[in-house]
């Protein structure tokens, strides 16, 4: 269970089990989401007490960025697509030279801030939008991007307005323990540093299962035993708080736990409490897939969020539960995922990300039942912690310093291989998270991960709190924020100079004998990708591009009338017509064309003014 | 508390016959709003019909509109609830609806035919008073008003007009709903179109030329079949591939919902319709419906989910038995119809509304398929072939349900044959036979819905243990087949579980939990807020459960007993601390 927090699995379930609650399906409440959290640093400041968030926008700086960069750029308009729940407006911003005709062109949607720790994501598609105005404007005659920077204001507001509590999703009262009772056990901030971390105890009494120990490798790391060693645990591990409702279960049931990550069509986790009562039941959820639904001349998606499918590209393999859908990709669309994953690398340089569920997400559903190639990224990966200090340079620190084995592959689910017996150094049993604490301590000051230190808990006892801060794994330090954009802008840039090109070919007219005529018709696709994926045009979901000519049916005698196509390849895929028709020498024959992406568009001629002769 | 609100009703009838001599004679009972149960009705009309209900009976029912249809058509929703015995938000509910698919018509008429007879009987059958006083109903005759409204204004098939009316661009073509059928012989009704072909497949009879054959393999017919009746409007060479609307809001539901591609019809999202959205937030918002019927038709059938294979697992064994138990009570009521599982014995649906009730809310819920041809001749062994139906129809209907086949020129077929059923053919009863139809279905959905949980407390043992300790054992039962909770409920976790608690002046609980029953002795202890014992199973239906408190308190103090559920009415009881066994008969002084 609980794929979408690897690094953490075990300390969550571990904990549920302590507080006595049956976890069926994949059910995050609210103290399971304070393990995950966010990460709200001033640069450069210590952990403790740190504030958010120097250099992130809240609500309402994104809201006025936003209003001054479609003040400022006449290629830019803004409009509020809706309303969160708690009443903050939902902002798009449309970039495109020419905002009348902005829905006629193909589009490039980018959506951000669906998880409210993810602030990365809000700060660099806002950024991506911003550079694009500025320096590459004019990829805006021809492409429309659509940018909604922060879908999820409330849960973002929540963790930046008092304490960093890591929650993820937005603001519906859920009665997470079933109780009767609605978000009457949050968490609590106990030691005051305004985050939330965990809370961990020794000595346990008889009815409280001790399920962790100190790693060996990394004392301030927490693992499961390996009782086959001999491995014994010794802590029981809690989430930071009371129990405010006196119920024995501490912070069980937070503040609104819908997580719109999960509150979407495909394979969405019907029944479990953080997907929602039903798909897209929030005002968040529903607003942007309405967004979706009436921009038909989308082409491409890029997600910045918790999910990626560019580092670690889906295989293609299984089925959905229905058993008639894919399971992530189509498998015939996996090669467009991995060249556009290539590029991805080769602009970005990104090599790690996390890998998570994506049962119920808004880029699963893009993809899986729109259609849509959607690119989803967490847009920073984990960085290589600096080197190890010299000894000399660093006397006092001979404990931490033994650098984790940091898991060089794209794939950090991977085991890392088994190491040499003649190795001494006990290896960390959660390599990521022990490269994340070193990456803490080399280069962030300690500021990821709050040390354990001795609190006093009016039901517990003697406990200790600390953990690493939520959010710390998903934001990077707000200085590179723009250099993290301008890698992502070059992706952007790259993937619009891939987008499907249709191009016209024809008529040809040719005269086959008195009023007889052959015509041809095309429409070529001079783009590297295809006009839709296999997955849409499977679907049904993107409408086709369809060619109608205006000759009566009784005149047409080779040819449909009326045709389709679903998908028109990359690179020189055509979509050809040929019919044979009568003419009068002065009627003018006209061929229609709809589609999303070529706009629609009439080519009128007559057939006896521009026909060659059959042997011409 | 339960028991003192049924010898209320005990003397409510009592007194009601004691004025009304005609008590007894349930089969002549008159109402105030008379109805004409041997035709239909069409939208106007069914919700005039709902008008003129509740004006004659304010003190029972209350209407309301949950929104409006995509044209536009007020949702209209009738609740009936006995005032006088409670809001209808704390009674177990059942929720009656009805054509979903616009030409499904006669499902209207069952939901108007309930209230009409529950209204009238309301005060003068004992059984249905009782019923009433006890539970409330919502009736929602017309789902999909838009689709009901064309079905009967405009010329249709007996299966056309299954669908609402937002307009969808069913061929791909980018036009929407651009070339629907025309009535092109002007009878009324979409007819079948007949082109005189040489080469054809099909011949008339020879006997009944209203009888259109295929001819055996190697002999040449005179005719091929061109379609439903129409013309080419978009001149592509296809006749009426894109008509009104072209969806199924039966697939539009958020329990196993899956994409168009997938189910035909299902929309963008579940909900995406005004006419379900409209629907889905009453539901929600009313925990208290217990019990669900859907009226569609054909097949005599009464149907269960799960709708696919894949959601068998969200049907446990105890939930079967529940629906099974009803399901073979409705054989017995509804000659012809068959208690059938969806996926297993009609055809898959993902996103279905039934089961949405059942697996995604916990209500335990059918869909009757109303009418099944067997009764025609009333006789499940005989089958009519085509020939014996037209003879039935002539008969019976003195032919009223079929139209000759007529010569007609066609703008780009040439000469056609235009015929066939009208629209009133098939799937439809007979006016004559409607309102036994009706009544057969209504009778079993108040039997489904007396089975919705009736709890009580059967027997409580209090029992001095000493120095102020007292052991207090509570046996709740549920008399009726439906559980408080079904089991999906509680495997799922489907909304809230339920409670028994005590409270009581200088009580203190030492500890509580729940008994496998009356001669257990250890308990399952409830570790938190002891007081209050969650029970999440609820109480099986036809059984009870077992509870039981060890609390302290002097001898003689008061306590309160409350035990609540979701899909039952609450039920309290005081006793005082001492020693002795109450059972329902005692405390009823």
């Amino acid at each position: 269970m609980n794929n979408q927090l690897p690094s953490k699995t075990n300390v969550i379930i571990d904990t549920a089990a302590y507080l006595g609650r049956k976890i069926l399906g994949r059910v995050r409440i609210g103290s399971i989401s304070l393990l995950t959290g966010i990460c709200l640093l001033a640069l450069a400041s210590p952990s403790r007490g740190a504030k958010p968030a120097d250099g992130y926008m809240n609500h309402a700086s994104l809201t006025k960025s936003l209003q001054d960069l479609a003040r400022e750029n006449n290629d830019c308009e803004i409009d509020a697509i809706g309303s969160s729940r708690e009443g903050r407006t939902l902002l798009a911003i449309t970039l495109s030279s020419d905002a009348e005709i902005a829905s006629s062109k193909p589009a490039l949607l980018i959506v951000a801030g669906l998880d409210g720790r993810h602030l990365v994501g809000t700060e660099t598609a806002f950024r991506v939008a911003k550079n694009i105005l500025a320096n590459h404007a004019d990829i805006l005659q021809e492409i429309t991007i659509y940018v909604i920077p922060r879908v999820n204001p409330d849960g973002v507001e929540l963790n930046l307005s008092s304490i960093n509590a890591g929650h993820i999703g937005v603001m519906r009262a859920v009665d997470s323990d079933r109780d009767g009772l609605i978000n009457e056990d949050g968490p609590d901030d106990l030691n005051g540093d305004g985050i939330i971390t965990l809370m961990r105890r020794l000595n346990n009494p008889l009815d409280d299962n001790a399920t962790h120990l100190a790693d060996p490798s990394e004392l301030r790391l927490l693992k499961k035993p390996d009782v086959a060693k001999g491995e014994r645990a010794i802590y029981s591990i809690y989430p930071e708080g009371i129990d405010n409702d006196n119920d024995g279960k501490i912070n069980e049931d937070g503040p609104g736990m819908v997580d719109l990550d999960r509150n979407f069509m495909h394979e969405w986790p019907e029944h479990a409490l953080d997907a929602g009562p039903y798909q897209v039941s929030e005002p968040e959820s529903l607003v942007l897939a309405k967004f979706v639904l009436e921009h038909r001349n989308i082409v491409a998606a890029i997600v910045l969020g918790r999910h990626d499918n560019l580092i670690n590209v889906p295989d293609g393999k299984g089925k959905d539960v229905s058993g008639k859908g894919p399971k992530n990709l189509d498998s015939k669309d996996v090669a467009l995922y991995k060249e556009i994953s290539k590029v991805f690398k080769e602009t970005t340089d990104q090599e790690r990300a996390p890998k998570e569920n994506s049962d119920g997400s808004f880029h699963a559903w893009l993809y899986a039942q729109r259609g849509i190639p959607t690119f989803a990224t967490v847009v920073w990966g984990r960085p290589d912690p600096s080197p190890e200090p010299k000894p000399d340079e660093a006397e006092e620190d001979d404990e931490a310093e033994e650098e984790a084995d940091a898991d060089e592959g794209e794939n950090v689910e991977e085991e890392t291989p088994e190491e040499k017996p003649d190795k001494e150094e006990p290896k960390p049993s959660d390599a990521e998270d022990a490269a994340w604490l070193t990456y803490s301590d080399r280069d962030r000051d300690g500021s990821g991960f709050v040390e354990w230190k001795a609190f006093d808990h009016p039901t517990l006892g003697a406990v200790e709190i600390g953990g690493f801060v939520p959010g710390f794994k998903m934001n990077p330090p707000a200085d590179e924020l723009d250099g993290l954009a301008e890698k992502q802008t070059q992706f952007v840039l790259e993937l619009i100079e891939r987008r499907p090109k249709l191009v016209i070919q024809g008529p040809d007219v040719k005269m086959l004998g008195p009023g007889v005529y052959e015509i041809r018709f095309g429409i070529v696709n001079e783009g590297y990708l295809p006009s839709a994926t296999s997955m849409a045009s499977k679907a049904k979901a993107i409408p086709p591009t369809v060619v109608r000519i205006s000759t009566e049916l009784d005149q047409i005698i080779a040819g449909e009338r009326v045709s389709r196509n679903w998908q028109i390849a990359g690179s020189g895929g055509r979509f050809t017509q040929r019919w044979i028709i009568r003419s009068d020498d002065s009627k003018q024959v006209t061929i229609d064309v709809v589609s999303a992406q070529l706009g629609d568009q009439s080519i009128s001629f007559v057939p006896s003014e521009v026909a060659t002769k059959e042997n011409d | 508390m339960f028991i003192r609100y049924l010898s209320q009703i005990t003397i409510i009838v009592l007194s009601i016959c004691a004025i009304n001599s005609t008590c007894a004679a349930q089969q002549q009972i008159p109402s105030k709003t008379d109805i004409t149960w041997n035709r239909f009705y069409n939208y106007d009309e069914i919700s005039e019909l709902l008008h003129k209900l509740v004006d004659a009976y304010p003190q029972l029912l209350s209407l309301q509109s949950l929104g409006k249809s995509e044209q536009g058509r007020e949702m209209w929703l009738v609740t009936l609830n006995v005032a006088k015995t409670g809001a209808d938000t704390e009674k177990p509910a059942m929720y009656i609806d009805g054509n979903v698919h616009g030409n499904e018509i006669q499902s209207a008429e069952t939901v108007v035919y309930s209230i009409w007879y529950l209204t009238k009987s309301y005060g003068k059958v004992d059984s249905l008073t009782e019923l009433m006083d006890r539970v409330a109903f919502y009736f929602l005759p017309m789902q999909n008003p838009d689709g009901r409204d064309y079905w009967f204004n405009e010329p249709n098939n007996p299966h056309s007009s299954r669908t609402g009316q937002r307009p969808t661009d069913n061929d791909f073509d980018g036009l929407v709903d651009e070339d629907g059928p025309e009535d092109l012989d002007g009878d009324g009704h979409i007819g079948t179109m007949w082109r005189f072909d040489p080469n054809g497949t099909s011949r008339r009879n020879r006997d009944d030329p209203r009888i259109i054959e295929r001819v055996e393999p190697g002999q040449k017919g005179e005719l091929s079949r061109a379609g439903s009746e129409g013309i080419d409007n978009d001149g592509d060479g296809r006749i009426n591939e894109d008509g009104p609307g072209g969806y199924d809001m039966n697939r539009n539901w958020p329990s196993g919902w899956q994409p168009n591609y997938i189910q035909y019809g299902a929309g963008d999202y579940p909900f995406d319709r005004p006419e379900t959205n409209a629907i889905g937030q009453f539901i929600t918002a009313h925990p208290n419906i217990a019990a669900g019927q859907s009226y569609h038709n054909a097949g005599g059938m009464m149907l269960r989910g799960p709708g696919a294979k894949h959601r068998e697992n969200l049907y446990p064994r105890s939930d079967k038995a529940v629906y099974s138990k009803l399901g073979k009570a409705g054989e017995e009521m509804l000659p012809f119809y068959r208690y059938l599982v969806i996926y297993a014995d009609l055809y898959t649906v993902h996103g279905g509304f039934v089961t949405w009730l059942s697996e995604g809310l916990g209500i335990v819920s059918f869909t009757n398929e109303l009418w099944s041809n067997s009764q025609m001749l009333q006789n499940s062994q005989k089958r009519l072939d085509q020939k014996g139906r037209l003879r039935w129809q002539d008969r019976m209907l003195f032919g009223q349900t079929l139209t000759e086949y007529t010569e007609y020129d066609h703008p780009t077929l040439g000469k056609v044959l235009i015929g066939g059923g009208t629209k009133y053919s098939s799937r439809i009863p007979p006016p004559f036979m409607l309102e036994e139809l009706c009544h057969r279905n209504f009778a079993f959905t108040m039997f489904h819905a007396d089975n919705m949980p009736l709890l009580s407390f059967q027997w409580i043992e209090v029992k001095s243990l000493g120095n102020d300790l007292w052991q207090i054992t509570i046996e709740v039962a549920n008399e009726k087949i439906i559980p408080s909770r079904l089991a999906i409920a509680a495997q799922r976790k489907i909304g809230q579980p339920d409670r028994l608690s005590i409270t009581g002046k200088g009580i203190k609980v030492v500890t509580s939990g729940k008994l496998s029953d009356r001669f257990d002795k250890t308990i399952d202890p409830v570790d938190d807020r002891k007081h209050v014992i969650p029970n999440d199973g609820g109480i099986p239906g036809q059984k009870h459960k077992t509870f039981r408190y060890l609390v302290t308190g002097k001898a003689g103090a008061e306590i309160k007993l409350q035990y609540t559920a979701e899909k039952s009415r609450d039920i309290e009881i005081s006793i005082k601390l001492e020693s002795g066994a109450v059972t329902e008969s005692s405390k009823d002084e």
